[in-house]
């Protein structure tokens, strides 16, 4: 910088005054030309493939600081430091592939016009991992994402039954028709234990929630809904994605839960750009489409007649036996008519979901804000709701040197369940049809003067209302310290608090019993975790290739405690939600539990050249819930990667054919806690009733000191292969896990005092089996597209050994060498012809049926595959999915083990009246008419439900849904004003194949799966 | 190099994480406490065993079920409904959970025991007088499991420990073997309970020689029997007990205040179950407004009790409701107090678990084995004289006064703890008598009950009763 000099009182005042201005231009001109160095810009636009401007794509020059954000019309500005050629600059967007421009000098900096091209199937975006992202290609482990927008397609209450059918090796049932998912399970590869949790690790956002113990719901009652599924305080719309981490190289880093699979969740950012506002509606017609054809009312009594007759002729029964107490239905009842199945659950559930976000933000910093709403009665006979509203809040900030990063959000949630009855009524669907409903006050009916009558609408004499709330706040923040290093704090809370009533009213039970009259329970429950993650990131160049280290600890805190009682013998039904009405009332137990878990964990990965890959994972956990010289467990993996299809010979050779190709391989150990808390401590608690006034104590359990991890030991052989630039991708995997020191309450005699005890069980249990994904675009042509997802997982389940079974309380369950589900009993023979007992085959030949000499292996409960297979075609606007579910599983509990044979005072089907026993010498299916537990019939009928008669098949194969959707062109809506219009429709479970015998093969004994039209309406502005 | 310095910090940080065990010390929980706790002072070791009384008593297994279920297999008891015909036919079935009940409660019950007195014994927390008496009261409450279980059962597993590993899987001991440690249990605990000041609603000496008195008769070591029973018989009656004495009104046997409740249980304020509060079993689920009870009383019983006219126990101790000069049927009328009823004060009724009346039966029958046939006559004649009905004459004939002394059993204990149903099968006169009930399928197996399906498959080392 020249020094301005400054004569004062030279000699030549216009010389110095020329001076002056000489030095002040060249002070301005230089300054002028380092500013015009300082304002060297790059400016350009950037379009998609079919020249719509991209808005928000974000534009960077290679290796240096700063970036710019494309605005309505696709124009960017960057500022650019010094002029340097060549330099690349950078655009990116989601959903295109990142393009990259090089500018070779000045002429390069201005006018671009940057065409961005989509990015095609999945393989080259981001993939969460556990403690951080991923390139999917680079994965050494066994990941299955499932994108948000399938999510929200499949279901509005329950994320995880979305995932059923769309990820290999993740198996998930649905175990109730009803809103919330009503118990949905998922099993990830295979179970591993015996009787100890199955639940995998669910991770939301970065917070651990363990849905077994964190979730207070359904710790009470929740009427028909059962357990919701444990992601439902979650709006499936709010969700970017679902990755489940399935091997040890990408479960292990999580420990200790690791073993049962972990799925994470993350939900949707804001996005930097102009302010958005999405709103979405949509509205659902749901109902049950089977009926099983049971029998009217005329030849229902008519079969009972012929039983009672049968009955009286063997001598299992006398005429003092034609009773009120056995046969209301043909001495009180007259023959009217109902039809129990509709009368039950014959309704037409109707759901209304209405949603709202905004997002906006600018370079570094980003927001969403939304809320929604969503509502669904059901389809039975008692008038239930089921209500969630939630809140989302989240907010992303980076600091303009990309050095300081911090993420927080809030998801808040309140699920009300108002069940108007007590559970699901399957049990009542195949009532006899001539029995009354209601008495003449509309109260559920008894048969006058018999305490021992069980009605079957007294569950509509009570309700369960169970009202919860869902906070989930987490926050991070991170600091590059330098370029090598950064480092990260997660912070995670989560509250759960429910609050439950159960009534049940003076006509749940019978009246003419004097034991109890009206009572109610109220209880309230709340958990809090509270989770704290310091790490440490070094990412250095080693070799050639780049080296990432991972360093970190967890620190974890759950409380939970609850508090309930009850009251007895109220005034009068309606003044039961108020427990001062109660003329008694007991306070039942208050326990509080506490968890506590500490680690540590590193993770150090290694690229060459984007072709070898090494993953190396450490983790020491402790958990609070082991007994004090158990609680550390020491878990690790190994993951290696050959992207065979970067190798030069190979691209040399099939480069144009193979777009990618990897080869990978995982090793490792993780763990299983899934035990109650204090369960190592012998306990004694306060006896439940006193005498004379006072109680006392009385011991609990017994325990095992002993008590530690349940390890699992996986292995992971995958395979990829991209073809066609992508175009087909095919990912097959191998799977090999084995699991020992089983964590459950293992059944023990009842001499010992008591039932079970927690222990660790000296059995090992083998899972594996193979996985196979393939995803082609079939077609793809500039208006018209079809793409296909399948999938196909085949799980084989053993128990390898299990130490002393034949001395063991389990040596009638269990097998060496068959699966760890299996189901033993007897073996039916059929109905004997002559007097249509049935025949069960008595191994030992000694005349008598006994579970230790007569039980054998009849089948397994597992599936011995499932998968699915999904189809999007879009033409223009228009667009198209469908996507199927199959499952092959031999043994479900069928038909007889809920509904029965023939002669009770129940109905049957016509099929089964058809086939049932009536005269000697018939060879019939069902055995014989009888209707009491104590003729010779009766007395063989009691052996069915433990033989294979009670089982039916559980394969079917599903549409789980179809749905056509218009997104409105541009041109319509730009008059106003919106960006998106989408319209939608949608069919759920429109057909079933299955060989079943019952309603639905999934469901088995509760409420069906149904079928739905759904009706929706999506824009954005 | 700088980074590694800065580097090392936090390692070291996050490494002191892992191997502060303190890091993991969690609260207790609240609603349960460790064995030290629970052993740790003399309140709360007075409260585990007051937990055995709780446990005990307090649950509708020993108020009801025994005589329920026993009058079922018995001839005593029917259900209109063909619910429990397993029992009342006796055809029973090994996988009913009413039955697997019967087994897992008194064995629970044994382990309160065990492991009470395998703690309470060495401990010096406790003083000595309160010592005594609460491991009597365990000793007490082992023995009668035990009995429930051989007299239902048969032979059983004997488990003394609190060590599952050591018990689960125990065969079956022989019943006699397991009655000696049942006469063991209640001599130690009629020992540990002389002098204490426990009311007739709790264990007391005076009980444990109650029960100690019937055990002997049912092993059949008369001269034992008799002289346990002559320890509570009162004096005016040939013993030397001072504390019963027969109550003269068939209607007071049962009161609160009775002097003939050796053993009386007190009902009222059941608020766990609070609907059994201020009533009896036989208030709550038998006694009936309607001519068809749900559970009756069999013919041959009422047959039995009405035989003699003046016999006061037919009269006053079974009711049946009369509509238009038609009698329903008969349902148990003994120990009442109802739960909506208004009674009169003074006239509230508890269980009986052991009373007097039993004792004068014991020592008959003892005597009869003895050949003391005047003694036996005399011990008769005192219930029945109370009964309202004739004396006996002198007899000699050995066979026609054992059927005597049944006879005075059935109608001056039925209904009560199951003691028909023990009755006839110990005296092998079951097959003799229930061949004959119309209703019964009856089997000489049918004596003994099957051990639950469910124990069997948890212990491989059971063996099955015949028959099943």
């Amino acid at each position: 910088m020249t020094k301005v000099i400054y004569f004062v009182g030279s000699a030549d005042s216009r010389l110095v005054k020329k001076r002056v201005l000489f030095s002040l231009l060249t002070f301005f001109f230089l300054f002028a030309a380092v500013r015009a160095q300082d304002l060297s810009q790059v400016t350009g636009k950037v379009l998609a493939a079919d020249d719509t401007p991209v808005i928000g794509a974000y534009v960077t020059v290679n290796g240096e600081k700063g970036g710019a954000v494309t605005d309505a019309d696709g124009r960017f500005t960057l500022r650019v430091e010094k002029e340097k050629y060549p330099r690349t600059l950078v655009v990116k967007y989601i959903g295109y592939k990142t393009t990259q421009i090089p500018l070779y000098s000045r002429r390069d900096t201005h006018g671009q016009i940057i065409r961005l091209e989509e990015d095609n199937y999945s393989l080259d975006d981001v993939v969460v991992v556990g403690y951080g992202t991923s390139s999917r290609k680079k994965l050494t482990g066994a990941v299955s994402k499932v994108d948000g927008s399938i999510v929200a397609q499949a279901t509005q209450d329950a994320p995880i039954l979305a995932l059923q059918g769309h990820a290999s090796g993740v198996y998930v049932t649905q175990s109730s028709g009803v809103p919330g998912g009503g118990n949905t399970s998922i099993i990830i590869r295979g179970q591993n234990t015996l009787t100890s949790q199955t639940e995998p690790l669910y991770v939301v956002d970065g917070v651990p929630f363990n849905a077994a113990t964190q979730n207070p719901v359904g710790t009470s009652s929740t009427g028909v809904f059962g357990l919701p599924d444990a992601l439902s305080f979650i709006n499936p719309s709010d969700i970017e994605s679902i990755e489940i981490l399935k091997d040890a190289d990408a479960t292990a880093i999580y420990g200790t839960r690791g073993a049962n699979g972990v799925v994470l969740i993350t939900t949707k950012k804001g996005e930097s750009g102009k302010v958005k506002v999405n709103a979405s509606f949509s509205t659902s017609a749901s109902y049950v489409q089977k009926r099983l054809d049971f029998l009217d009312t005329s030849t229902y009594l008519e079969m009972r007649r012929r039983a009672y007759e049968s009955d009286l002729a063997s001598g299992a029964l006398t005429t003092d036996d034609y009773n009120t107490a056995n046969f209301p239905d043909l001495i009180l009842w007259d023959d009217s008519y109902t039809d129990w199945q509709d009368a039950m659950m014959g309704h037409t559930a109707m759901g209304y979901d209405a949603q709202l976000a905004i997002s906006g933000g600018n370079r570094n910093t980003s927001f969403l804000v939304g809320g929604a709403y969503y509502t669904s009665n059901t389809v039975l006979v008692s008038d239930d709701q089921y209500t969630r509203w939630s809140a989302r809040a989240n907010i992303t900030h980076h600091s303009d040197n990309n050095r300081f990063n911090m993420e927080a959000g809030l998801i808040l949630s309140n699920i009300i369940m108002d069940s108007n009855g007590g559970s699901s009524p399957y049990g009542s669907l195949n009532t006899a049809p001539n029995t009354p409903l209601f008495d003449e006050e509309g109260r559920p009916y008894y048969v006058p003067d018999d305490p021992d009558y069980s009605s079957a609408t007294s569950f509509l004499a009570s309700e369960a209302d169970n009202k919860s709330v869902n906070v989930m706040g987490n926050f991070s923040a991170s600091y590059r310290i330098w370029k090598t290093l950064t480092a990260k704090v997660s912070l995670g809370y989560n509250h759960s608090s429910s609050d439950q009533q159960s009534l049940k009213k003076r006509y749940y039970y019978n009246p003419y019993n004097p034991e109890i009259h009206s009572e109610a329970n109220y209880y309230m429950a709340q958990t809090t975790t509270f989770v704290v993650e310091p790490q440490l990131t070094y990412t250095a160049g080693l070799c050639g290739g780049t080296l990432s280290l991972l360093a970190g600890g967890t620190y974890q805190n759950a409380t939970s405690k609850y508090l309930s009682f009850w009251g007895r013998e109220y005034l009068a039904d309606s003044f039961m939600p108020n427990v001062e009405a109660a003329t008694q009332m007991l306070s039942n137990t208050n326990p509080y539990k506490q968890t506590k878990t500490a680690s540590f964990f590193a993770r150090l990965s290694y690229d060459w050249q984007s072709r070898y890959l090494l993953n190396v994972v450490y983790r020491r956990d402790g958990s609070s819930r082991f007994g004090p010289e158990h609680r550390f467990g020491n878990f690790y993996s190994v993951g290696a990667g050959w992207l065979f299809g970067n190798e030069p010979f190979v691209k040399e050779r099939v480069g144009r054919v193979l777009s990618h190709g990897k080869l990978r391989f995982s090793y490792g150990r993780t763990g299983n806690d899934g035990i109650g808390d204090y369960a190592y401590m012998t306990k004694y608690s306060i006896t439940s009733f006193p005498y004379a006034g006072s109680k006392g104590f009385s011991p609990d359990n017994i325990a095992n000191e002993n008590l530690h991890w349940e390890t699992t030991n996986k292995m992971d052989v995958g395979l990829e292969v991209g073809l066609f630039d992508d175009r087909i991708l095919l990912n097959a995997a191998f799977f090999y896990n084995r699991s020992y020191d089983l964590l459950g309450n293992v059944n023990v005699s009842g001499q010992t005092g008591f039932s079970s005890i927690a222990t660790n069980l000296n059995a090992t249990v083998e899972n594996k089996g193979w996985e196979l994904e393939l995803n082609t675009q079939n077609i793809k042509t500039h208006d018209f597209r079809w793409n296909t997802n399948f999938n196909i997982t085949i799980p084989r389940n053993k128990l390898v050994e299990y130490e002393d079974l034949e001395n063991s309380s389990d040596y009638t369950s269990y097998e060496i060498g068959k699966s760890i589900n299996l189901v033993r009993g007897y073996k039916y023979l059929g109905v004997n012809p002559d007097n249509g007992v049935p025949m069960f085959e008595d191994l030992d030949d000694n005349g008598r049926l006994s579970s230790r000499t007569d039980y054998q292996f009849l089948g397994t409960t597992d599936p011995s595959f499932y998968g699915g297979l999904a189809n999007t075609l879009s033409y223009k606007n228009l667009t198209l999915d469908f996507s199927f579910y199959f499952r092959k599983k031999n043994m479900q509990v069928g038909y007889f083990r809920h509904f029965g044979t023939a002669g009770g005072r129940n109905n049957v089907t016509e099929e089964v009246y058809k086939h049932t026993w009536t005269t000697p010498g018939q060879d019939a299916k069902y055995p014989g008419l009888t209707t009491t537990s104590a003729s010779e019939i009766g007395k063989a009928n009691a052996y069915l439900s433990s033989s294979d008669f009670a089982y039916s098949t559980g394969s079917y194969l599903r549409l789980q849904h179809v749905t056509l959707a218009y997104d409105f062109p541009q041109d319509w809506l730009v008059p106003f004003h919106l960006n998106a219009l989408r319209m939608y429709v949608q069919g759920k479970n429109l057909f079933t194949i299955s060989d079943y015998d019952s309603y639905d093969p999934e469901t088995a004994s509760a409420v069906p799966v149904l079928t739905s039209f759904v009706f929706g309406l999506n824009v954005t502005f | 190099m700088k980074a590694k310095k800065y580097l090392c910090l936090p390692m070291f940080l996050l490494a002191g994480l892992t191997s502060c065990d303190g890091m993991l010390d969690i609260d207790p929980p609240t609603d349960s406490y460790t064995a030290e706790t629970v052993y740790g002072s003399e309140e709360s070791i007075e409260a585990l065993a007051e937990g055995l009384y709780s446990a005990n008593f307090g649950d509708m297994f020993y108020l009801i079920w025994q005589e329920l279920f026993g009058g079922f297999c018995a001839d005593e008891l029917l259900c209109r409904s063909t619910s429990y015909d397993d029992f009342v036919q006796n055809v029973y079935n090994p996988n009913t959970g009413n039955l697997s009940s019967f087994w897992t409660k008194p064995y629970s019950t044994i382990y309160h025991c065990n492991d009470f007195i395998i703690h309470v014994e060495p401990s010096t927390l406790i003083s000595e007088a309160k010592k005594k008496v609460c491991l009597g009261e365990a000793h007490f409450f082992r023995a009668y499991s035990y009995f429930l279980l051989v007299n239902f059962f048969g032979d059983v597993p004997l488990v003394l420990t609190n060590n599952y590993e050591e018990s689960r899987l125990l065969p079956r001991t022989a019943k006699e073997t397991v009655y000696e440690t049942i006469v063991d249990d209640l001599q130690k605990a009629v020992v540990y309970l002389d002098g204490s000041d426990n009311p007739n609603t709790k264990v007391t000496a005076e009980a444990a020689t109650a029960m100690l008195a019937r055990v002997y008769l049912y092993i059949g070591q008369w001269d034992a029997a008799a002289k346990e029973a002559g320890k509570l018989i009162p004096v005016a009656d040939g013993g030397t007990g001072t504390k019963f004495v027969l109550e003269d009104d068939v209607n007071d046997v049962f009161l609160k205040t009775t002097r003939e409740g050796i053993l009386n249980l007190d009902c009222t304020n059941r608020n766990g179950d609070g609907s059994f509060q201020k009533s009896t079993m036989i208030g709550m689920f038998f006694v009936s407004a309607s001519q068809n009870p749900t559970y009756y009383l069999s013919d041959e019983l009422v047959a039995d009790l009405q035989e003699d006219p003046k016999d006061l126990r037919g009269q006053n101790w079974i009711k049946c409701v009369e509509k238009d000069g038609v009698k329903g049927k008969y349902f148990p009328y003994k120990n009442k107090y109802s739960n909506d009823a208004s009674v009169p004060s003074g006239r509230e009724e508890y269980e009986p678990f052991l009373r007097l009346a039993e004792q004068y039966l014991i020592r008959a029958e003892a005597r009869v084995h003895l050949k003391d046939y005047t003694g036996a006559v005399s011990d008769l004649n005192r219930i029945r004289s109370r009964a309202g009905v004739e004396p006996l004459p002198a007899m000699t004939d050995e066979n026609k006064l054992l059927l005597a002394v049944e006879e005075e059993r059935r109608k001056e204990l039925f209904f009560e703890r199951g003691h028909r149903w023990f009755d006839l099968n110990r005296t092998g006169r079951a097959d003799a008598i229930y061949s004959k009930v119309s209703y019964k399928q009856w089997v000489p197996e049918a004596s003994l009950w099957p051990i639950p399906e469910s124990e069997m498959k948890a212990n491989r080392y059971l063996e099955q009763n015949l028959g099943y």
